[in-house]
């Protein structure tokens, strides 16, 4: 079913908005929230707050791009169960992995944190993200955002692991350049 | 900054950006489970799992044959066997399935998944010989099952001026039709790179809409036509390249019974 159509279901408030959501969209958000938690049992439930935010959203909430909506209450939702599940642990999942690496070019202190809300940081990383190639912007947003595998980010390009590594790793250089001429210091 | 932060700001990325990298994901994907799929639907592919089939059945049944002391040879043909037939399920299962990892699915709708495998079928297609296009039309790949794509013909023509890329097409139902045709707003631009096809990203949301537009809905005898203009990206380098376009069928006018979603293709060849 067209994006459009389910939209207009939950408009209408008609519960087949729900099975038509799962049926188009629940492995997509399923493999997001397990990048994260990497526990099934875990995925599933935040796959169901999903489909729960998404009857509460709509209406008046009128996404342009249905997929992007609701992956994002996905990732949303995995993520606050990561941190309620795993407070001082470490989990072996791709999203632990990515954002440690991510944590390396990101500016850090108190001072930073003080002034730097994660809205704009959100607004700088997109801007610098903008000045990339296509190659390295969707490694990046892959790799960060999704939480997919090296393995996975390299093959939107068909390109070996070992190459996709090194384009993030010289994206992740330019980030760092990109944040100190902003101002911020890591 | 802690982690938390990071994830956080990450979350505040400009949904366009992540849109981008999201039909990037759809499409290595479907490139991924359809290579597996046409992998394991080659003769060979059969031949090679048929004959290692038999040949276990061969050594199992060798093993039942033979004395007593070949029992654990037995044993272990037998498990083999099973391993293979379990194997054989997994390699059909997977190929049917044409959804990987990622999670995406090449069937969205349970009523098409039904036509994937049925025999591929070729649109019509018109060839334009202006300067720098080697040629240009489109293309299809699926079958529509019981509704017969001879009844649709599409049309595309590329023509280069300076630096500008532009053309039309058009899609014709026949008189005999008995179903009905839309095109929705989703198209793409993609570039022939290593003997596969690699999208090309909007620079914006906007220049996508502008670049290449026509939306259109008609029934049983009909013509639609709409132009692109693909200026929006610039100078193109040489190269093939592809215009992608959805197209619905539906058995009802007021399209309330979606039979099928298709893509056509246009491709042109930038030759300098």
């Amino acid at each position: 079913m067209e994006d459009a159509k389910i939209v207009q279901l939950y408009f209408d408030r008609n519960e087949a908005a729900l099975k038509e959501t799962q049926t188009k969209y629940g492995k997509y958000l399923l493999k997001i929230a397990n990048n994260i938690l990497y526990n099934n049992e875990d995925s599933e439930e935040c796959v169901n707050d999903t489909y729960l935010s998404a009857w509460n959203a709509m209406p008046p909430h009128k996404p342009d791009v249905l997929s992007l909506f609701l992956g994002k209450l996905t990732r949303g939702h995995a993520i606050d169960v990561y941190r309620k599940n795993h407070a001082g642990k470490r989990i072996p999942s791709e999203y632990t992995t990515s954002i440690d690496e991510l944590e390396e070019c990101i500016p850090g202190g108190s001072d930073v944190e003080a002034n730097l809300e994660a809205k704009r940081l959100g607004e700088v990383i997109s801007a610098f993200l903008r000045e990339q190639d296509d190659e390295a912007r969707n490694l990046f947003v892959g790799r960060y955002f999704y939480a997919d595998s090296l393995k996975e980010v390299a093959s939107y390009y068909g390109m070996t692991d070992t190459k996709a590594k090194m384009i993030l790793f010289r994206t992740r250089q330019r980030l760092k350049e990109y944040l100190e001429t902003e101002g911020f210091t890591v | 900054m802690d982690k938390e932060k990071i994830s956080d700001a990450l979350s505040y990325l400009d949904d366009d950006i992540i849109e981008e990298t999201e039909k990037l994901r759809q499409r290595s994907a479907k490139s991924r489970s359809s290579k597996l799929a046409e992998f394991t639907r080659r003769p060979w592919f059969k031949t090679a799992l048929a004959a290692a089939a038999v040949i276990v059945i061969l050594i199992g049944g060798g093993a039942v044959a033979g004395n007593m002391h070949l029992k654990k040879k037995e044993r272990s043909a037998d498990i083999n066997m099973i391993q293979k037939s379990a194997l054989m399920k997994d390699m059909e299962s997977r190929a049917n399935e044409e959804t990987d990892s990622t999670g995406f699915s090449d069937s969205l709708d349970p009523q098409e998944s039904k036509y994937l495998d049925q025999s591929a079928t070729s649109y019509p297609a018109t060839v334009s010989d202006n300067s720098g296009i080697s040629k240009g039309g489109f293309g299809g790949s699926n079958s529509l099952g019981d509704y017969d794509l001879s009844y649709i013909s599409t049309t595309c023509v590329v023509s280069r001026n300076d630096e500008s890329v532009s053309g039309s097409y058009s899609i014709d139902l026949s008189e005999k039709a008995d179903y009905y045709l839309e095109t929705g707003e989703a198209w793409s631009l993609e570039i022939l790179k290593d003997d596969s096809w690699e999208y090309i990203s909007p620079k914006s949301e906007q220049t996508w809409n502008q670049a290449v537009y026509g939306i259109g809905k008609f029934a049983g005898t009909g013509h639609l036509e709409r132009t692109f203009n693909l200026n929006a990206y610039g100078t193109l380098k040489k190269g093939k390249y592809r215009i992608a376009k959805n197209i619905y069928v539906f058995k009802t006018v007021d399209g309330k019974e979606n039979v099928y979603n298709d893509t056509v293709y246009c491709e042109f060849e930038l030759n300098d």
